[in-house]
């Protein structure tokens, strides 16, 4: 390696070409021109596109196609240069590389120039060399990529090179002294004015000199009044007392004894092989982990703690989600076998899970989740349990982050589990601002089904997002109590359909008698022939699934209304039809065989329409179920193939706790570069609220 | 080689003992003045505010040795400085100003100034103009620089004319460059190590950048066999003997490592692993560092506590990549020894890796070569040597010994030895061909006058004999002959 002389004065522009040649020594330098151009243009591109392949891999993961067209292009341009270049030799000015004193790179933010990254770390030249192999231009891109990532990356430019062993790659630097030359030309002066007063200062104060301590001990020893303890300088573990006579030279043979001998050699290079594949994290763990059983003192254990922190946290930063899980059982293990020795160890632990636990690096998370769809959700959702509801904000945050149904899924059964027998974190964060935090938490508090959240969910209920009050519906379905009825009767008056036809047939799950009267009574209101078709069907069928044989009778006029020559409405007779067909009971079913003999027609029709849409209706369930299909030849009336089925409202199931997700089964936008986007399950984009 | 040394006047006599630490005190702040007045005007115009600092503080200095010795000189001779005979001694914080200093009066043609009595600021800036100024390509710099300066009045300094070095005083210029890399590699390392210590002591984060850069140099120099370097291990200097430990173990453990045949990469790691071996000292106090006696059993504890603590400095550095790890794990088990002996031996952590074993070695090579609180007298490195292959065989692993004399050889750098000449020598260098034919250098003739030799492979034969030109009779210990070994060394 050397040292680059002053750096040349570039030229930006190609070289002109000649003006017209007149003798064969101007012809050749204006070929040579022309030829220089050509190579300028050429590395200047091959640059470009090195920049660009850099930069590419920090936004896309390695078997993206679009990084894989980057890298043949990169590696087809490469070869090409070095064939008709041979050696491409970089000048590294602060924001330019020169090739042939021309600038074929320039760019002078520094926070994005690679070329002022380079020399900002002393490097002033680079050659590329012919012969240059794959995996050596795959390795210069690693380099590059980091050196992109900017100075808080753990390695200067050169310790990347130096690493790499380049055998292709030269480059040349300055040492660090000349690097801050700069700066020690400003203040060493001062600095080393101050002379052997901050020399003393600075210095890890050792052991004086020999003949310092010798009078020193003699002291000592005049003070014992008596001979010095010989063993005295044996007391140190790091002594040895030369009390043996020892030769002042060495034998020849006793060389041979020192000559390394082929199986001692073998057995070194198996060591060595053995020290290269070394599970160095593993052990460091164990390590620290001993270290943490063997700590005595609360203010040693804490900084061991913080050691092993930092291991959890690499773990989650690198997605390897069963590690993370993984290291802090051990961590509450090691808490639990602390406690004989004080209550203050524990609380360590539970500061350091709490630390993990925190928002700004939780999120750090999402990004990891996003682009590996494959990690374990069932260790996802164990990890995050373990981190204790003093996660939940964190997790509500991931929940509006990660777009992954099956991440979700799991980052919610960890708030379920952990929320359980504390709902107030998640009570807090139904006034996030952003709709679809607010529905999975809602989604959680439904699963959860903890009473005394009505009031909460009665809010969501209201809120101007239809998917936030959908789910608010489905949550208070979940929750057995006159309060949650009440609000769900509340949403009968919802100023969207949809979630008044969620409403009911909610309400319709709970078949009881008050839902049945809740929902009659609506249908019994006028403004409720207003309503279109299918929420009118929706509210019948609920009723049907509510009710009891005491609605019968309330239902069959409304069939047989009208006589032989019409009169009747032909919806309301098809709704009083359906109802009945769900209600199923005998009652009903009697009225149904009846009038499906009816000598009118319209009414045999709704009869006959009403009892085909309640098939329909079992069959989709139980396809959805994976049972087989119900026996075409069955008689209309038979209602077994009923048991289970849900009614149909709208265009979503109703079945309990119907997930928040749904719809959402479908493929993830491909992952943002820097922030994540959050997948709703009826808009594949979010509403613009990208998560940072 | 002595009586041509002092046939020429322009060549300071000998390097006596420091007669006066004031002057060479002096003297030191003098040349890094003036390096820090050079390196600022060729970054800010002389008339620039940031150079008013450096200006003043050497005029003052330039004052008050006028004031205490009247008219004097800095002289540059080979790769030292001087003021008037005092040979300025080199540290690891002025060693890059002298060498500094060295070059750029090198490639004027000059040997130094004479001050003629007390400057004023324009003098020192039409000085500093004209020198940055002058052409060191032009066919004799010394002249045209001369006569600029006496052109613009500037008299109080006055150039001095570079001392053409006598055949065979200083080594080939290809030796001296090599071995220049080397020093300054060695004071680099020492420098990043200081910094890395104090970041420690201070509880402020860990750079490990400098370091590893340093390291860097030290691998590539044992890659090329440029072993000059592990010579510099046997200097020892007292008020750095933390940081100078630290890359004296990582020189010498790399230098191990390149023998066993670590990869480059894994010799890097290995060489900060070893810097960073003794970081947990950084956490213990001071009194019990330095104490003299006998420790107490909780002063034991304490101490014993380092490798531990440096496992936790090293984990809060930023990034856990496997060189942070390999170094936690050389922190922690580097004082386990192999017959599992030694701290801290915690249940299922009781062995040494490779790199342990290597740094444990060379750790207890090196620390017993140094001058210790509770030890009246060092050991020598030959004597050290013998006590690890006899009485503390079992704490070592016993190919990596093998391997380590292998590397240092049999009398290892700082050894002084009685060569069958009858003359005294210090070995400066091991020869990677033999172990017990090292490179010396021979500091007292068979009169057992003071001299200042060459280097001398013990591995060259004489050309009409074929025989060795010198072998070694056997080592001696360098204070009954008054001998400082550093002079030789550096």
């Amino acid at each position: 390696m050397s040292r680059m002389g002053a750096p040349t004065t570039s030229k930006t522009a190609v070289p002109d070409k000649a003006g017209g040649s007149k003798s064969p020594g101007q012809k050749a330098e204006k070929i040579r021109d022309q030829v220089l151009a050509l190579d300028v243009k050429r590395v200047a591109d091959w640059i470009s596109t090195l920049v660009k392949t850099a930069k590419a891999t920090r936004l896309y993961l390695p078997n993206n196609p679009q990084l894989v067209k980057f890298q043949a292009d990169l590696e087809s341009r490469t070869w090409s240069c070095l064939k008709e270049i041979g050696d491409i030799p970089l000048a590294v000015q602060q924001f330019d590389f020169l090739f042939e004193n021309y600038s074929v790179y320039h760019n002078a933010d520094r926070n994005d120039s690679l070329a002022f990254r380079f020399y900002a770390d002393g490097v002033r030249g680079i050659t590329i060399k012919e012969g240059l192999e794959v995996g050596e231009l795959r390795s210069f891109m690693e380099v590059l990529r980091k050196a992109i990532d900017g100075p808080n990356g753990q390695d200067d430019v050169v310790t990347l090179l130096w690493e790499r062993d380049f055998r292709h790659i030269e480059y040349a630097f300055l040492s660090l002294d000349d690097l801050g030359d700069l700066d020690a030309a400003a203040t060493s002066g001062r600095d080393e004015d101050e002379g052997d007063g901050a020399t003393a200062v600075e210095t890890i104060p050792w052991p004086a000199r020999g003949e310092e301590v010798a009078e020193e001990a003699e002291a000592e020893e005049a003070d014992s009044g008596g001979e010095g303890d010989p063993s005295m300088a044996a007391e140190r573990s790091d002594d040895w007392s030369a009390h043996i006579q020892r030769s002042r030279t060495w034998e020849r043979p006793d060389g041979v004894q020192f000559q390394l001998s082929d199986h001692e050699r073998e057995e070194l290079e198996h060591m060595i092989r053995m020290e290269e594949v070394r599970p160095l994290r593993q052990e460091v763990l164990d390590i620290v982990a001993a270290i943490l059983r063997y700590e005595s003192d609360a203010a040693g254990f804490k900084d061991s703690a913080l050691a092993y922190q930092r291991f959890i946290e690499l773990a989650v930063e690198e997605g390897d989600i069963r590690r993370a899980r993984e290291l802090l059982g051990r961590l509450k293990e090691i808490g639990e076998e602390k406690v004989a020795a004080g209550p203050e160890y524990a609380g360590i632990v539970e500061q350091v899970i709490r630390e993990i636990g925190r928002p700004s690096f939780l999120g750090t998370l999402a990004p990891t989740l996003n682009a590996h769809p494959e990690l374990d959700p069932e260790a996802l959702t164990d990890f995050l349990v373990q981190l204790g509801s003093g996660a939940t904000p964190a997790i509500c945050d991931l929940l509006g982050q990660v777009n992954q149904v099956r991440h979700r899924r799991a980052l919610c059964e960890g708030l379920v589990i952990s929320c359980k027998n504390d709902v107030e974190p998640l009570l807090q964060r139904l006034g996030d601002s952003r709709w679809y935090v607010i529905r999975n938490v809602v989604y959680v508090l439904g699963r959860i089904a903890h009473h005394g959240v009505e009031r909460a969910l009665d809010r969501a209920l209201h809120h101007e997002d239809v998917r936030v009050r959908k789910e608010a519906v489905r949550a208070l379905g979940n929750i057995e109590s006159p309060t949650a009825r009440a609000y769900l009767v509340s949403a009968f008056k919802d100023g969207d359909a949809g979630v008044r036809i969620q409403a009911a047939m909610t309400l319709a799950e709970r078949r009881e008698e008050r839902s049945a009267q809740s929902l009659l009574t609506t249908i019994q209101a006028p403004e409720f022939q207003r309503r279109d078709l299918k929420e009118r069907g929706a509210f019948y069928a609920a009723l049907g699934r509510a009710g009891s044989d005491a609605l019968a009778p309330k239902l069959e006029p409304l069939l047989t209304k009208g006589g032989l020559f019409g009169g009747g409405d032909d919806d309301e007779r098809y709704h009083a039809a359906l109802a009945l067909a769900w209600l199923g009971t005998p009652k009903a079913l009697g009225i149904l065989d009846r009038e499906m003999k009816s000598k009118r027609e319209p009414v045999r029709q709704a009869v006959e329409r009403a009892l085909a849409a309640v098939r329909q209706s079992a069959l989709a369930a139980k396809e959805r179920e994976g049972v087989s299909v119900l026996d075409e030849t069955a008689s209309p009336l038979d209602t077994s193939a009923l048991e289970g089925a849900t009614a149909i409202a709208g265009d979503e199931p109703v079945v309990a706790g119907a997930e928040v997700l749904e719809g959402s089964e479908a493929e993830a936008p491909p992952p943002a570069p820097v922030s994540a986007r959050v997948v709703d399950d009826e808009d594949p984009m979010c509403d613009g609220e990208e998560a940072s | 080689m002595s009586d041509a040394t002092r046939a020429n006047p322009a060549i300071p006599a000998p390097p006596n003992e420091d007669p006066s630490a004031r002057v060479t005190q002096q003297g030191r702040n003098l040349a890094i003045q003036l390096c820090v007045l050079l390196r600022t005007a060729r970054v800010h115009d002389v008339g620039n505010i940031a150079f008013q600092s450096p200006l003043s503080n050497f005029i003052e200095t330039v004052a008050q040795m006028w004031t205490a010795e009247g008219a004097f000189k800095l002289l540059s001779v080979g790769d030292f400085l001087y003021v008037n005979h005092h040979r300025l001694r080199v540290d690891a914080s002025s060693y890059p100003s002298y060498q500094y200093l060295n070059d750029e009066l090198r490639n004027r043609g000059l040997g130094g100034f004479s001050f003629e009595g007390r400057l004023t600021p324009p003098e020192v800036k039409k000085f500093v103009r004209l020198f940055l100024d002058a052409d060191t390509k032009a066919a004799d710099p010394f002249d045209e620089f001369v006569e600029s300066l006496t052109k613009l009045s500037v008299q109080r300094i006055v150039p001095l004319r570079a001392v053409v070095p006598l055949v065979g005083h200083v080594g080939s210029e290809e030796v001296r460059d090599s071995r220049k890399a080397a020093k300054r590699t060695f004071y680099r390392a020492i420098e990043s190590a200081r910094t890395v210590m104090l970041s420690a002591r201070d509880r402020r984060p860990i750079d490990i950048r400098k370091a590893k850069r340093a390291v860097q140099g030290i691998v590539d120099l044992i890659l090329e066999e440029e072993y000059s370097v592990l010579g510099l291990t046997a200097l020892k200097n007292h008020d750095e003997y933390t940081f100078q430990h630290c890359v004296n173990v990582s020189i010498l453990a790399i230098a191990l490592g390149q023998r066993l045949g670590l990869s480059k990469k894994l010799l890097g790691d290995l060489g900060v692993a070893a810097i960073l071996h003794d970081l947990g000292k950084a956490a213990v106090p001071s009194w019990v560092l330095n104490k003299a006696g006998r420790l107490t059993n909780d002063e034991w504890k304490i101490l014993n506590d380092h490798p531990i603590q440096g496992v936790k400095m090293i984990a809060k550095m930023r990034g856990l990549n496997e060189l942070a790890l390999r170094a936690m794990i050389v922190s922690f088990q580097h004082h386990l020894n192999l017959d599992k002996s030694g701290y801290p031996l915690l249940e299922g952590c009781e062995d040494q890796c490779l790199f342990s074993r290597i740094v444990a070695a060379v750790d207890c090579f090196d620390a017993m070569t140094a001058h210790r609180s509770y030890r009246r007298s060092a050991f020598t490195p030959y004597e050290a040597l013998h006590m690890m292959i006899t009485e503390n065989v079992d704490k070592f692993d016993p190919l990596i010994l093998k391997a380590f004399i292998n590397t240092v050889g049999m009398y290892p750098a700082g050894t002084v030895v009685l060569l069958d000449t009858n003359e005294i020598a210090v070995v400066v260098e091991p020869s990677p061909r033999d172990i017990f034919r090292p490179k010396v250098r021979v500091v007292r003739d068979r009169d057992r006058k003071v001299v200042e030799g060459d280097a001398l492979d013990l591995n060259d034969r004489a050309e009409e004999s074929a025989a060795y030109v010198a072998s070694i009779v056997s080592a001696l210990n360098p204070e009954e002959y008054e001998i400082n070994v550093a002079d030789a060394l550096v």
